[in-house]
């Protein structure tokens, strides 16, 4: 590839899933403004390999598997543990549905350990399988499992305090729904 | 609200469907920044082969201040100081309020809330990011010098200016000012490139003194950020100034690099408790965690492992409003901690400065 025909299929691929990485990226992290920051940072290590995407199985999945390195490298950094998950943004929401709802499940994932919260985004909002959440986070289809439990159990915890059965499992679909896409992903070519 | 919990996936959809604030992210400025790092990975490669390492964000940059290639000795090198902790290159001007965040030898970033202004030197010999495909979009000369527009935009914001500083030699401007009129960031993009200055090493205040590096020993690299830079859209506890700097140094006879971060961010009332440390996202085991008194300061010792990989960090509490944090990034440092006598020994022999720029230092070495 040249250089300009580089950048402009570079533009034209990541442009087209902006969208969707942005709101991965506000999952993961719970902060539209962080979330930007993390696209920034996933654009420019995508880019950085970019003249050898062709030879990337997976591309999707290979720009997620950045976001998500991102996401916890950026953890690693103790600036993160003194900062306040912020939902500064309330007017923005004021026309959600169920705005309580919402706020609710906000402060609820913020609560959970980056690790838990990564795995129930990967399997509840990415819809991705066991197996393909364990190749994503590089470990055992058990620890999957195990995460999701326990982070499950957290949301129960946190959403329904009035819940007295707080050692079983809930009853989310922890095999998810087979085949299905995500509505946010429909129209994109992978 | 009531959790049932039997469609999860669609809690998350709504949740991630709701209106979110106007965003940031700058798909151009990101092109740009990756065509930096890939360049330079690119110049890393063909030098002595050091081991390239940075920052996660923006500045994960390689420099290797004594390792230009040889091409570069026939013309002026701003890389080629031996201080790593001084910048060879400075705004002679910028729009007022902005300041200088973060940097290394030869790159600096400046801005304010509105502003940002990105000013690299490349090593001599390197193709302006213009080549391959010509020069064409004329600027007006620079202190008599070559320049050109380089165009990182419909909808960034960003504009690069490209000059010839010196024969061979160019350096690379990206700044984005605030929503005035293109005539107008035009203008200060001149004004801050012909301010720019090249070749004069300039130390940087840090809040660190470092021992000496040992004998046998050389500074491989160093990239710093002030706290603008790291959280630049966050509130931190405490107040002051928080810093971070990764410093790499080298063995002589075997060329290895230990590389270790040092780290203050002003001290919150309380001390991370067990249950609050993390590394690399993950809860650090209660096991890995010994919490220590040093120097009559609260602190932990973490020795864990992160991704197969050891790692190794002390975390000292309010040390003048400033929470400091000694991490060995890689398994060299490690060793190098342990020649020295164990991570709290290396720990008493820097001197910290706390969270306040005015106790900062550029006496960082020796």
């Amino acid at each position: 590839m040249t250089h300009a025909s580089d950048d402009a299929s570079f533009t034209d691929y990541f442009s087209a899933r902006q969208a969707w990485l942005r709101k991965v990226a506000f999952m993961l992290c719970q902060d539209w403004h962080r979330a930007d920051d993390l696209l920034q940072t996933t654009a420019i290590q995508l880019y950085v390999v970019w003249h050898r995407a062709d030879k990337i199985d997976h591309l999707d999945s290979y720009v997620r598997r950045i976001l998500v390195n991102a996401y916890l490298a950026e953890q690693r950094s103790p600036w993160w543990k003194r900062v306040i998950p912020q939902w500064d943004d309330k007017d923005d929401v004021a026309e959600s549905a169920d705005l309580a709802a919402a706020l609710d499940l906000h402060t609820a994932l913020t609560a959970l350990p980056p690790r838990q919260r990564i795995t129930l985004v990967l399997r509840y909002y990415e819809q991705l399988s066991v197996q393909e959440t364990a190749d994503m986070l590089q470990c055992s289809t058990g620890t999957v499992k195990s995460q999701t439990a326990r982070a499950l159990t957290s949301l129960r915890r946190t959403l329904d305090p009035t819940d007295d059965d707080r050692t079983q499992p809930t009853t989310v679909r922890l095999n998810g729904p087979a085949g299905l896409r995500a509505p946010h992903m429909e129209g994109i070519k992978r | 609200m009531t959790y049932r919990s039997a469609d999860l996936t669609a809690e998350f959809e709504a949740l991630a469907n709701t209106t979110p604030p106007p965003g940031t992210f700058d798909l151009d400025a990101a092109r740009a920044r990756g065509a930096i790092v890939r360049r330079r990975r690119r110049m890393a490669k063909a030098s002595s082969g050091l081991v390239a390492t940075g920052l996660a964000a923006v500045l994960a940059v390689s420099l290797v201040p004594n390792s230009a290639p040889s091409a570069a000795s026939a013309t002026t090198n701003p890389s080629a100081g031996t201080d790593p902790f001084a910048s060879t290159i400075s705004f002679g001007w910028l729009p007022d309020g902005a300041r200088v965040s973060g940097g290394s030898a030869d790159e600096l970033t400046a801005g304010d809330s509105t502003s940002q202004f990105n000013l690299t030197a490349l090593a001599a010999g390197s193709e302006p990011r213009c080549q391959p495909n010509g020069c064409t979009t004329k600027a007006p000369d620079v202190n008599g010098h070559t320049a050109y527009w380089i165009t990182l935009t419909a909808h960034s914001g960003f504009t690069g200016l490209d000059w010839e500083y010196a024969p061979n030699a160019w350096a690379e401007l990206d700044a984005k000012v605030g929503d005035n009129a293109s005539s107008t960031v035009a203008s200060i993009m001149h004004k801050v490139a012909e301010n720019a200055q090249f070749g004069t090493a300039k130390p940087i205040p840090l809040p660190f003194h470092l021992p000496a590096i040992p004998a046998g020993m050389k500074a491989a690299f160093a990239l710093w950020r002030t706290e603008r830079e790291i959280a630049p859209d966050v509130r931190l506890a405490g107040n002051g100034v928080g810093a971070d700097l990764e410093f790499g140094i080298q063995d002589r006879s075997t060329n290895a690099v230990s590389t270790m971060e040092y780290l203050i961010q002003p001290s919150g009332s309380t001390f991370p408790t067990s249950e609050e440390l993390e590394v690399n996202g993950k809860q650090v085991p209660a096991g890995d965690i010994q919490h220590v008194t040093v120097e009559g300061r609260q602190a932990v010792v973490i020795n864990t492992t992160a991704d197969k990989a050891p790692v190794q960090e002390l975390i000292v509490h309010d040390i003048d409003g400033a929470d400091f944090t000694l991490t060995a990034v890689n398994p060299q440092a490690m060793a190098f901690l342990d020649s020295a006598g164990g991570i709290i020994d290396y720990y008493k022999s820097i001197e910290v400065l706390g969270a306040d720029p005015n106790a900062w230092t550029t006496d960082v070495i020796g």
